[in-house]
């Protein structure tokens, strides 16, 4: 358990100094590939709800600091991200199709996070085009992280590897 | 449920610092803490930014090849419509200096009396080297029948064979089927100018004013005009005096009953843009 926090708060802090100094420097019209959240989605996949709402806040916490922008606000939409890639790993866990199941949970989280950017940024008073940024920054960013969804989760897999499940419908050992 | 309230928490702290941070000012401890810990963390994006460096840069070599490579698309399809729009005005001028040179004609002395004019741009040229014929876009709606003559500022051109509402077919001087009755206007003029038939040459690219009088004077250099004859109630199609080429070679053989006069047409046919037709009022 203890393990499992410590990697991924290493984890996530390198995805998010990896964010901020070096993805989104890589454009595609404006949208870039977002490994933070697909690494929480990740974490929330493979560990649960709790792991990934943790994660999600200090992930929060970090690119606000390190951005020096509104500090709680990337926290409160991450973590709202890292929760449900938990629930949706937990009401998916018998899917069979894993690669079906990491990208349709890829396409909701970044649906959902980069609505939820835009409409805490309108709440705030900031103006934003809707257009815009549903097809130059979106869209893009949708794209890339299908890409690198599956390789990600193949490297978070390592990291996180899946606790051992107990045989069903064995044997029960009954001590005497 | 604990977990629920886990991540219930960690939203509520997530507003909280939300709301702080917005209410307070810059010195407040929010921004105390976030530029204490940008401080802690700076470090690591110095070393995540000198790692991406040379990434960037090859990213942004990319990014700039592949704009570069836009631009020159951009530009490529600029000049190509640029060119497009030169070859329009080119043409345009063109067509305006024929225009003018039409308009010279048919308001110049040299345009006959009786006749009034249509402009025609011609609209198919000759289809091949048997049926000199073209097509301009005039036609009887205009008062043009056939046997109409057909003329440009720089000559003769021919005579209108068919006509339709729209469309009149003109039959080249180059048609086998032409004949012309001309004469020769010479610089020195003589009592009895030399008269003849123009004719396609059968053997040479050009006219050959045909049955001419061997003992009529004919120089190389001269002048041959419709001669517009009448003879009671006949008449020539053509109006007199209408340019129709130079004499550029004159034969005279004892075996030939008339002298074979070459002629250079003023005309190029190969080139018909607009034409007059001579439209009798």
């Amino acid at each position: 358990m203890i393990a499992d926090v410590l990697k991924a708060a290493v984890l996530v802090t390198v995805a998010a100094v990896l964010q901020i100094s070096f993805v989104n420097s890589f454009e595609l019209v404006e949208g870039h590939a977002d490994i933070l959240l697909l690494s929480l989605v990740c974490v929330g996949l493979l560990r649960g709800p709790l792991f990934g709402a943790c994660a999600g806040f200090w992930a929060g916490l970090l690119v606000d600091t390190m951005t020096l922008e509104t500090l709680g606000l990337t926290s409160l939409l991450l973590t709202l991200a890292g929760y449900l890639a938990g629930r949706i790993g937990e009401l998916t866990s018998d899917h069979q199709n894993q690669r079906a199941r990491i990208l349709i949970s890829v396409i909701l989280l970044t649906i959902a996070v980069e609505v939820g950017t835009l409409l805490v940024h309108l709440f705030l008073g900031d103006s934003a085009s809707v257009g815009t940024i549903v097809g130059r920054v979106l869209l893009p960013t949708l794209a890339l992280n299908l890409v690198l969804a599956i390789p990600w989760y193949a490297l978070c897999r390592r990291v996180f590897p899946p606790p051992a499940r107990r045989e069903r419908g064995g044997p029960e050992v009954i001590a005497v | 449920m604990a977990r629920r309230v886990v991540a219930a928490v960690l939203i509520l702290v997530s507003l909280a610092l939300l709301t702080i941070y917005l209410r307070e000012d810059d010195e407040g401890g929010l921004h105390a803490a976030q530029r204490l810990g940008l401080a802690v963390l700076s470090p690591l994006e110095v070393a995540g930014e000198r790692i991406a460096r040379p990434f960037q840069d090859a990213y942004g070599y990319v990014s700039d090849l592949v704009g570069t490579k836009q631009d020159t698309d951009v530009l490529e399809a600029r000049i190509a419509s640029l060119e497009e729009q030169l070859r329009q005005y080119q043409n345009a001028a063109e067509e305006n200096e024929r225009l003018r040179g039409l308009l010279d004609y048919v308001d110049g002395a040299r345009f006959p009396d009786d006749y009034r004019p249509v402009v025609g741009r011609v609209i198919a040229q000759p289809a091949n080297a048997y049926n000199q014929t073209i097509v301009v876009a005039a036609g009887s709606d205009k008062g043009i029948t056939p046997g109409s003559p057909v003329v440009t500022d720089e000559g003769l051109v021919g005579l209108v064979s068919k006509v339709t509402g729209g469309e009149a077919q003109v039959t080249l001087l180059t048609d086998e089927s032409a004949a012309v009755s001309a004469v020769v206007v010479s610089p020195q003029p003589s009592d009895t100018p030399a008269r003849g038939i123009i004719e396609p040459s059968p053997s040479a690219a050009g006219l050959v004013l045909d049955r001419v009088d061997k003992a009529l004077v004919v120089n190389v250099g001269d002048t041959v005009v419709s001669s517009g004859w009448t003879l009671g109630d006949l008449s020539s199609r053509y109006p007199y005096n209408i340019p129709i080429g130079t004499v550029t070679s004159v034969g005279r053989q004892d075996i030939d009953l008339y002298a074979r006069v070459q002629v250079e047409p003023f005309v190029d046919f190969d080139s018909l843009a607009e034409v007059v037709i001579l439209v009798k009022r």
